[in-house]
């Protein structure tokens, strides 16, 4: 081949290629591996692309992953992590390798590897003034899209300010881009929480892209962002059921009508639709075209909806089936450290139902368990089994097989506190939880990690490894109260166990309590503050759900547990008083379990088993429970 | 834990039968040894026990007594301090105590025997013999003797030792029938959930701690109306081969002089090709080599690169480089082509000047003294810089070298200007 004929050859093989003429353009190719005017290294990576794009290809991203890497030889993902320090030898020509890094990027951004196609985007990104201005376009927008995806939004916004200029530079080429921009502005204002910029894009994008799904998606976001679900809704409802980009709307739909029944607090709703956004997400996968991997990948969307899944299901009251779908998205969203703290709750869930199961097997709701014999051997037997605690397990060896146990959820408690910055770092810190937006508020996270430690560790009857966590939680000054207190209790059960009774009861005492309560009124308001600033309104006639502990619940239950401790001290008249006292304040049916069950104790101490007696028959009355005569 | 039918049998027959009543507390611990081994004896132990605190269930004081005694017999080898049942016996104890009743109960009074140390012969007693003697007994007896070892001082915790019976007496008539009591004791001590092996604590309540709040948890999807398509990567021909060797050639121009002929070469092809010179290998950390070696090509490449917005790079690099010959020449003639940044060039003049200050070697600094002259001299008739911002420094630059015939000359020069400037402002 001559000179002439190769320039002919090759401007053939780019136009086969940009018409998406794959398989023809492969031909060509290979006609030109034995030109010596080419640099067939060059020759070789169009013809991986078109191998891999061309209809029918059997070959899969990771295939073609491999085989972009291995063209330079040199290049691996580790040497051009290495390119960051100057090397003076055999520094890697990055301007020449320009194109091939940006493929490379290309293909980890489609299996979703974002941070390492950022890693390789943001190096293309300062070397960007040699270029040809298509491959910076191209280069700028896949790096704006991984920082969204990964809610980096001070990269975007770098990013979006610099193509901003270039295109104000060149006004008339940039025409074709810009509806993208406004798309990536309304993305980058929704995430920076700039609502009233992200209001302005959105017409933006209306106006020039029109009524497509993309931008009814985005526009139906931002009313779900300021909890307008009625809106919300709507708006998902009339955006059309196709996308140029392939992406399969319904999924989508489902998996966001699921986002807005959660917020809602309608979690069997929500659990409805997800379930359908997995299905459809399932079909989609399935009826990818054969051959089309980078639809196949960029359209599925299984592991978020797990995600997603998993947590809405864990609020219906499904531990179990949540904790199947998030121990799943776990292995591909390791680094969230609250994503641990969801499947520790359905371990524990998972736990707390199946004795519950077996309390109510074997009748054990009720303060007698059974009346034996007659005459004068008649004999009461009390429910000693009232108090539900977890059985006591080994707390051995950790297992790390994703089981729902208790032992399991001291694992993924530990796993999701290293992933928390130390709590005596000050200053906001933006922890990364993808899928989903960074963590804001660690403080409240960290509170919640620490009182579930507490609880699990009481579970596998291990007191010491339990005061820890439940005395820093009560001490943790940014908690929620209700978190503090029950850290009071978790220590003051701990230290009993312990056989430290003076420290328990102090850690019961009403002055230590009152302390919790009132100290954080002021911070209740300063949680109103921030959700005014962020532009969402409280959601208006909401009852709290029933999974809620409040701080009144926990404070009864402090009281009656100081009881219990007096009984424990043998200070049954200090008890007794205490009781009293606190059960003038309730009314007849309100009366707890516990609190019957501790007044019987007291009678009993006392020697008056006529009178512990006669409550246990009222209380049975009140349940209108029938007594079982074996 | 719990007993079976038959062995419920074998007990009740070693403490309530006639022959045991009337044979000697050594026989009836023999017999209790022939059916019981010793891993059995805590759960005989506590259904003891629960027949004990039950009166109504082992009334006849003679088998209390060898139902006591059983207790006491399982752990005599040990210390009693370390018996399991020893808190029974106590709480018996502080029972009389707090009676009001002078005379001694014949448990109490077994009790006193038993476990003070002297008592050997009453081993050899029967149960109903232990009864009368305690009958005829008028004093009360000492347990000063007996150190118990109280709950609170244990090393068991407080929630453990607050336990009691989880078995009430709830007697509705006072019907007796010898099967019924059967009945009832096997219920109570029989079975996998025995309630004789329960016992009722405070009871102290832990809740589960209330799902974690976080309302921006899920994540909202939007189709993604943007594609990303991969890019073809461009061949270049033939004058690829030109490219290969300027690259090469560039490579050997860091190291030393290039023959004229292959300086021109590059500086034609560059200016053929002026994007070419971002794909020869050139970075800003090699161009002082260039600078040093081969001074007309990296003149040639800054000025192509003027263009561009990297040429700050490159110039940070060349006003930092060490001062010679070489870096002056391509400064002057830069500075004559391309506009640049005033501070750049006071921040090169300052250098210059220091350089020459502190240069220790009389004759370079001679050799410096006289280049700097003639590059300041250049600018400042061509207008590249205004005399005015450098005039203190650079006078005082002349003042210093006014030894040397090139800065005397600059001084003249300065002065001219400085004359000229007041000449037309006045």
């Amino acid at each position: 081949m001559t000179g002439e004929e190769t320039i002919n050859t090759v401007e053939i093989a780019k136009g086969q290629f940009d018409e998406g003429r794959y398989s023809e353009c492969l031909t060509t190719l290979n006609s030109m591996k034995t030109s010596t005017a080419l640099n067939i290294k060059q020759v070789q990576l169009n013809i991986i692309l078109c191998t891999y794009l061309k209809k029918g290809s059997e070959h899969d991203l990771e295939w073609l992953l491999e085989n972009l890497y291995s063209v330079e030889g040199k290049i691996s993902y580790i040497s051009l992590l290495q390119m960051n320090k100057e090397s003076e030898e055999e520094e890697i020509d990055e301007v020449e390798k320009a194109v091939l890094l940006y493929n490379i990027a290309l293909v980890h951004f489609q299996t979703k590897n974002f941070d390492k196609a950022v890693v390789i985007l943001e190096k293309l990104f300062k070397l960007i003034e040699p270029l040809e201005e298509g491959l910076v376009y191209k280069i700028c927008f896949l790096l704006v899209e991984c920082y969204l995806s990964t809610y980096q939004t001070e990269g975007a916004a770098i990013v979006v300010y610099y193509l901003d200029k270039q295109m104000s530079a060149k006004s008339a080429e940039s025409e074709i881009h810009k509806a993208r921009m406004h798309q990536y502005k309304t993305r980058l204002f929704a995430q920076q929480k700039c609502l009233k910029a992200c209001k302005r894009e959105i017409k933006n994008v209306l106006s020039v892209s029109g009524t497509t799904a993309s931008s009814l998606f985005l526009k139906s976001e931002f009313e779900y962002l300021r909890n307008n679900f009625k809106k919300s809704c709507k708006l998902l409802n009339s955006a059309p059921k196709t996308c140029p980009s392939k992406e399969h709307i319904p999924t989508l739909y489902y998996n966001n009508f699921g986002c807005m029944h959660f917020k809602m607090k309608k979690y069997n709703l929500g659990v409805l639709y997800l379930s359908q956004a997995l299905e459809a997400n399932t079909k989609a996968v399935k009826a990818a075209p054969q051959g089309c991997n980078s639809t196949m990948y960029s359209i599925n969307h299984h592991y978020q909806i797990l995600y997603n899944y998993g947590i809405v299901l864990l609020h219906a009251g499904q531990p179990k089936a949540a904790f199947n779908c998030l121990s799943q998205a776990a292995t591909v969203y390791s680094r969230n450290p609250r994503l641990w703290l969801r499947i520790a709750e359905c371990a524990i869930g998972v736990v707390k139902q199946s004795q519950e199961i077996e309390q109510i097997q074997n009748c054990k709701s009720s303060t007698v368990k059974a009346i034996v014999g007659s005459g004068i051997y008649r004999k009461t037997i009390l429910n000693t089994n009232f108090q539900n605690h977890p059985k006591k397990c080994s707390a051995g060896l950790l297992s790390e097989d994703p089981t729902p146990s208790l032992t399991y959820a001291a694992l993924c408690l530990n796993n999701a506190l290293e992933l928390l910055p130390p709590s005596n770092s000050g200053g906001p810190v933006n922890i990364s939880a993808l899928p989903a937006a960074p963590l804001k508020d660690v403080s409240k996270l960290r509170a919640s990690i620490l009182c579930n430690q507490a609880y699990v560790w009481l579970g596998l009857g291990d007191p010491l490894q339990a005061l820890k966590p439940a005395q820093e939680l009560f001490s943790l000054t940014s908690a929620p109260v209700n978190l503090r207190l029950l850290g009071s209790v978790y220590a003051a059960e701990a230290l009993i166990l312990l056989n430290r009774n003076n420290e328990a009861t102090n850690c019961l005492a009403p002055e230590f309590v009152g302390a919790i309560i009132n100290s954080t009124n002021c911070q209740n308001k300063t949680y109103e503050d921030d959700a005014s600033s962020t532009g969402s309104s409280p959601i208006p006639g909401k009852v709290p759900a029933n999974q809620e502990t409040t701080v009144q619940d926990v404070h009864n239950i402090i009281i009656l547990n100081s009881v219990a401790l007096y009984c424990m001290k043998r200070d049954l008249n200090r008890a007794k008083r205490i009781l009293a006292q606190h059960l003038s304040t309730l009314n007849d049916m309100e009366v707890p379990a516990q609190a019957t069950m501790l007044l019987v104790y007291i009678e009993l101490r006392q020697g008056n088993t006529e009178a512990a007696l006669s409550i246990l028959k009222q209380q049975q009355i009140n349940l209108q429970l029938p007594t079982s005569t074996t | 834990m719990a007993l079976s039918n038959k062995e419920l049998d074998q007990i009740l027959h070693i403490i309530s039968s006639e022959t045991s009543l009337s044979s000697n507390l050594d026989a009836i611990a023999l017999s209790f040894h022939k059916d019981f081994n010793r891993s059995e004896h805590f759960k005989v132990g506590m259904a003891l026990i629960t027949l004990l605190q039950n009166k109504d269930l082992l009334e006849r004081p003679a088998e209390r007594i060898a139902a006591l005694y059983l207790l006491f017999e399982m752990y005599r080898s040990e210390s009693f301090s370390v018996n399991p049942f020893a808190p029974l016996f106590h709480s018996l104890v502080q029972e009389s105590n707090t009676n009001s009743n002078s005379k001694v109960s014949p448990e109490v009074f077994f009790i006193s025997l038993i476990t003070s140390p002297s008592a050997r012969d009453i081993f050899k007693m029967n149960p109903n013999q232990i009864i009368r003697a305690a009958q005829e007994c008028t004093t009360k007896p000492d347990f000063r003797h007996l150190r118990f070892t109280s709950p609170h001082n244990g090393k068991c915790n407080a929630k453990i030792t607050s336990g009691t019976s989880a078995i009430i007496p709830d007697s509705e008539n006072e019907d007796k029938s010898v099967t019924e009591q059967k009945d009832v004791v096997l219920s109570l001590v029989s079975g996998s959930h025995a309630p004789s092996l329960s016992t009722f604590e405070p009871a102290f309540v832990r809740p589960p701690p209330p799902l974690h709040e976080d309302s921006s948890e899920l994540l909202w999807l939007n189709p993604n109306s943007c594609e990303y398509t991969f890019e073809w990567e461009p061949l270049f021909v033939s004058n690829n081969t030109t490219e290969m060797e300027i690259r090469k050639l560039i490579g050997k121009a860091l190291k030393g002089t290039l023959p004229q002929q292959q300086q021109n070469f590059i500086r034609e092809e560059i200016n053929k090709n002026p994007k070419m010179i971002y794909h020869i290998g050139l970075t800003p950390s090699k161009l002082p080599a260039l600078v040093e070696s081969n001074c007309k090509i990296a003149l040639e490449v800054l000025l192509h690169l003027s263009q561009s917005n990297q040429l700050t790079e490159y110039f940070t690099v060349l006003v930092n480089m060490e001062l010679s010959v070489h870096s002056m020449e391509v400064m002057n003639e830069l500075l004559g082509r391309v506009v640049l940044p005033p501070e750049y060039i006071h921040h090169y003049i300052t250098k210059c000047i220091t350089h020459c200050e502190n240069c220790k070697d009389r004759l370079i600094q001679h050799r410096f003294v006289r280049l700097v002259c003639v590059f300041l001299s250049s600018l400042i008739r061509n207008n590249i810089i205004d005399v005015k911002d450098l005039f203190i420094e650079v006078q005082a630059f002349c003042i210093d070298f006014s030894r040397i015939r090139e800065a005397a000359g600059l001084f003249r020069l300065l002065k001219q200007m400085d004359n000229g400037g007041t000449e037309l402002a006045s």
